[in-house]
């Protein structure tokens, strides 16, 4: 069981990068949607490696395949000519790799040090008996502890559709530019 | 070779990490506008693993971590149709998507 | 009647903002361009000088007959730790009787100016600032304190300024106003000095609570205080500075040029110049601060020798010029140099009635003056003039009168004569009798010698212009002035301008004889030298005025003063200023135009940041914050590395 969870984490985890650089690199429109496609699925796939099936089918629904439906119609919308290739390079770039591995080792030697340090030693593996009833949790938690959330959520869900919806139909006056 | 095999905590964190700035780095330099955003959201679930890795593995009763999660995959698709909205009105206006001509904040 | 004038002196402050608001109605009437009227503005400014007219004569019979001789009115304006500065009104006597000559003689010169002024197109203008000047001066005569006196006492050179440069066009009026302005300020910038240390001092050496800074009526005190605190030295200073700027505003001996430069004004401003602008300023400075002055043996002599320099230079310069205006002119600074040396002296009340009597007499032979020059079409000069009489016999008549009283022989000029006689002769300072004898002597000979060229003899061929009656009136007015305050001097002015430790003397009657006898002489040799050929005069008038001749070459060209400091310009001064100039133009300038070079270079690198692409900003943001983490996280290490 723990090799096969290995290999599932090492699987997903690989696949996930590979395609998030494919999506980066790409320049055609379908692959854009196919490489996002396997990156939410992959992230999908992670939360069912955390024994959280209730997340990780979310993630795959809403957020895979609501995510790609909309890309879709965003790029039906926008019909581009241009080449959608990838990456543009100048002074920028550089900075912000140096800086992102900059911020990325400061992190990753928290993590590490955390680790060395063995503050969290005692959770280190997981209490396989305790998430069974994870999908009642999660729902007893939304209507109790998070209810307001949830009530501002859903407003600003409200918000965004009428909002999405004027801007969208605004027409712009053609002089005023 | 333990800490490589033996899947904990830190190995999805650091999974996250690595997911995170890459997509700090692919909003920083993609070209296409559409790419820019599916980086954004790509760089806040990998906070909502974050969050339910920690929910997971340290308070496994409540999971509070998890409905984090869960908001935050929320308020990413809500994000996505907002900015696809302002795509969508920013292409009526510049006709493509591409940030290198998208200079009008310029003082 | 009490009650009333009490009323009134206590409105006071109502009384110094009238013109002000007078100024402010009248710009607002000539803002209007179809419906300004002329007469509404001329109505306003007698008004408010009748409304003066009528406090005046309240305020003298106030001080007259009530019990407490003086009024005072006091806002607390300034409130610093120890400094306490209030502005506020004095009625006293002096304040009372320079209120009442400045503003009868200020309502006469209005009623002149709209005769003067009525075609202008700068009408409107003249009268906002003549106002302004009547505010400016009201505050000054006015004043309780010194450092109110210091503030109007700036606000009235200002207006003296726009009222010569009225014809802003003509280069030489507003070169004068230059000049007037700059010499002017010398005397300010002493001033202020002298003011600057006496509220030192006075703050320091103050042990009474609330007492207003530097206010007339505890300037004894005050000066008695310094005296005894303060070496010698400092004391003589202190004292020196405000005479200094009383120099100035009087047209004494240095700084005389801007009252002879400033003849370039129109008249009714030269009449204010020459008359009541050193009553008013300089000689009511002199007059307050006069506690001040007898403590100091040196301050009295320096005001003896700057008054004889400059009564006898100029008595001497102006028997000789053509034009008539500058003769005025320096007939003033002569016969304020008179009033410096009586002050000098010690003849206080004589002073201030000779003072004040020039001014009437000085502003009635400008105005007259004015008159002529106006019906000659604007010639000054006296050599094309003559037998003008036939044709304007009451003007000539005006004139003669005038002189006459100036000279000391006639009126109120008889009176201060006398007066001033008294003071030199009875106090045993006989050199100064024979001074003043001669400077009496020489001034009736340029008086009439003005009259006997202007209204006698051949008469001219230049055409008489019509004057209106607006210019001629006030002359009359001043005239009947001039032989009321013939009258008033033992009632009404002895009692009120008085310096308690000095006594008042008067004449003897065998002294007015000589005087008179000497004055006459000087008004018979005129006549003999330009009315009647008669042999022996004409060789003297030959020989003397003579182009060739030094003595009349110094005369004619007020020795040279003018050239002197003009050459003394030339050698150092500019050398100075071209120095300066190099100074500013490439070094201080240079070190301006290097720093802004820098910024801009810098901004133009910056601004190459700023280039509108969001990635970019997004860039610089992370760029920004794995430095903050990089710092972050070196601390930790440190810690770490060193155990803490």
């Amino acid at each position: 069981m723990e090799t096969l969870t290995t290999v599932f984490f090492y699987l997903m985890s690989i696949l996930a990068i590979s395609a998030l650089f494919g999506m980066i690199f790409s320049s055609l429109k379908k692959s854009i949607l196919i490489w996002a496609f396997i990156l939410f699925c992959a992230l999908g796939g992670i939360y069912f490696l955390l024994n959280m099936s209730f997340v990780g089918a979310f993630q795959i629904l809403v957020g895979a395949a609501g995510t790609l439906c909309l890309v879709a119609f965003l790029m039906f919308l926008t019909p581009e000519k241009i080449n959608r290739a990838g990456v543009c390079f100048k002074a920028r770039i550089f900075i912000s790799i140096f800086s992102i591995l900059l911020i990325f080792l400061s992190l990753l030697w928290a993590i590490v040090d955390n680790y060395l340090a063995s503050v969290l030693d005692f959770i280190i593996t997981i209490n396989k008996n305790g998430l069974l009833n994870v999908v009642d949790t999660i729902g007893e938690s939304i209507i109790g502890n998070y209810a307001v959330v949830f009530e501002v959520t859903a407003v600003v869900i409200l918000l965004v559709i009428v909002g999405t919806a004027m801007v969208g139909v605004f027409k712009r006056n053609e002089e005023s530019r | 070779m333990s800490v490589i095999f033996n899947i904990g905590l830190y190995h999805y964190l650091i999974l996250a990490l690595i997911l995170f700035c890459i997509g700090l780095w692919g909003v920083i330099a993609c070209k296409d506008l559409i790419k820019v955003f599916l980086c954004v959201n790509l760089m806040m679930f990998s906070a909502a693993l974050n969050y339910s890795a920690y929910a997971v593995y340290v308070d496994p009763e409540k999971i509070n971590g998890v409905v984090v999660a869960i908001f935050i995959i929320v308020f990413g698709i809500i994000n996505l149709v907002v900015s696809a909205a302002l795509l969508i009105s920013v292409f009526k206006y510049k006709k493509n998507l591409d940030v290198e001509k998208i200079t009008d904040i310029k003082g | 009647m009490l009650e009333v004038s009490g009323f009134l002196i206590n409105s006071s402050f109502a009384m110094l903002l009238l013109p002000l608001w007078v100024a402010v109605m009248i710009i607002l009437n000539a803002a209007v361009p179809f419906v300004s009227s002329r007469k509404l503005t001329l109505n306003l400014s007698l008004g408010v000088s009748l409304i003066g007219i009528i406090f005046s004569v309240c305020a003298l019979y106030f001080c007259l007959f009530s019990q407490n001789a003086a009024a005072e009115n006091n806002l607390l304006w300034l409130n610093t730790g120890d400094l306490r500065v209030s502005l506020g009104t004095l009625v006293d006597g002096l304040s009372a009787v320079i209120m009442l000559f400045f503003s009868v003689i200020f309502f006469l010169v209005q009623v002149y100016s709209y005769g003067y002024v009525k075609e202008e197109k700068n009408f409107h203008r003249f009268f906002i600032f003549l106002n302004l000047l009547n505010f400016s001066l009201t505050g000054l005569i006015l004043s309780s304190n010194l450092v109110q006196t210091v503030i109007f006492w700036e606000l009235s050179g200002v207006f003296v300024y726009f009222l010569i440069n009225y014809w802003y066009t003509k280069k030489s009026a507003s070169d004068a106003a230059k000049k007037t302005y700059l010499i002017n300020k010398i005397g300010d910038a002493a001033l202020l000095l002298g003011v600057i240390g006496l509220i030192y001092f006075s703050v320091i050496f103050s042990s009474a609570e609330n007492m207003i800074l530097l206010s007339y009526s505890n300037l004894q005190f005050t000066a008695e205080t310094l005296y005894s605190m303060v070496s010698g030295k400092t004391f003589l200073i202190i004292a020196m500075l405000p005479v200094f700027g009383a120099m100035t505003k009087c047209a004494q001996f240095p700084f005389h040029s801007w009252v002879v430069d400033a003849t370039e004004a129109p008249a009714p401003v030269n009449a204010i110049l020459q008359g009541v602008i050193p009553v008013a300023t300089g000689g009511l400075l002199l007059m307050r601060l006069y506690p001040l002055f007898v403590l100091s043996t040196e301050v009295l002599a320096w005001l003896k020798i700057v008054g004889c320099i400059s009564a006898l230079v100029f008595a001497y310069v102006a028997m000789s010029q053509n034009n008539i205006k500058k003769i005025f002119a320096y007939s003033t600074a002569s016969q304020l140099g008179l009033f410096f040396v009586a002050l000098g002296i010690g003849a206080y009340t004589g002073a201030g009635y000779f003072l004040i009597s020039h001014g009437v007499l000085k502003v009635l032979l400008v105005l007259t003056a004015g008159v002529v020059v106006c019906s000659m079409d604007n010639e000054n000069d006296i050599k094309y003039w003559g037998g003008l009489r036939q044709s304007m016999p009451g003007v000539a008549l005006i004139f003669l009168l005038g002189s006459g009283a100036l000279s000391g022989l006639l009126f109120s000029g008889f009176c201060a004569n006398t007066l001033l006689l008294a003071n030199f002769y009875l106090q045993d300072n006989f050199i100064w009798t024979v001074v003043i004898l001669f400077v009496f002597f020489m001034s009736a000979y340029y008086l009439f010698r003005v009259y006997f060229l202007v209204f006698e003899g051949e008469k001219s061929k230049i055409e008489l212009k019509k004057v209106s009656n607006y210019m001629k009136c006030p002359l009359c007015f001043l005239v009947v002035i001039s032989i009321a305050m013939a009258f008033c001097y033992k009632k009404v002015f002895a009692s009120l301008v008085y310096f308690v430790s000095l006594e008042q003397v008067s004449l003897s009657d065998g002294g007015k004889v000589v005087m008179l006898f000497i004055l006459l002489c000087a008004v018979y040799i005129t006549f003999r030298l330009y009315m009647s050929p008669y042999s022996k005069f004409m060789l003297i008038k030959e020989r003397v005025l003579n182009k060739e001749n030094l003595l009349y070459k110094l005369s004619y060209n007020c020795f040279y003063i003018e050239e002197v400091n003009k050459f003394l310009l030339d050698k150092f001064l500019m050398k100075f200023c071209r120095f300066v100039d190099f100074i500013d133009k490439y070094i201080v300038n240079g070190v301006v135009v290097i720093l802004g070079l820098t910024t801009r270079v810098f901004s133009y690198l910056v601004s190459k940041l700023q280039n509108g692409n969001v990635q970019s900003y997004l860039a610089y943001s992370v760029f920004i914050l794995a430095a903050i983490m990089v710092v972050i996280v070196g601390i930790y290490l440190l810690g770490s590395l060193v155990g803490v």
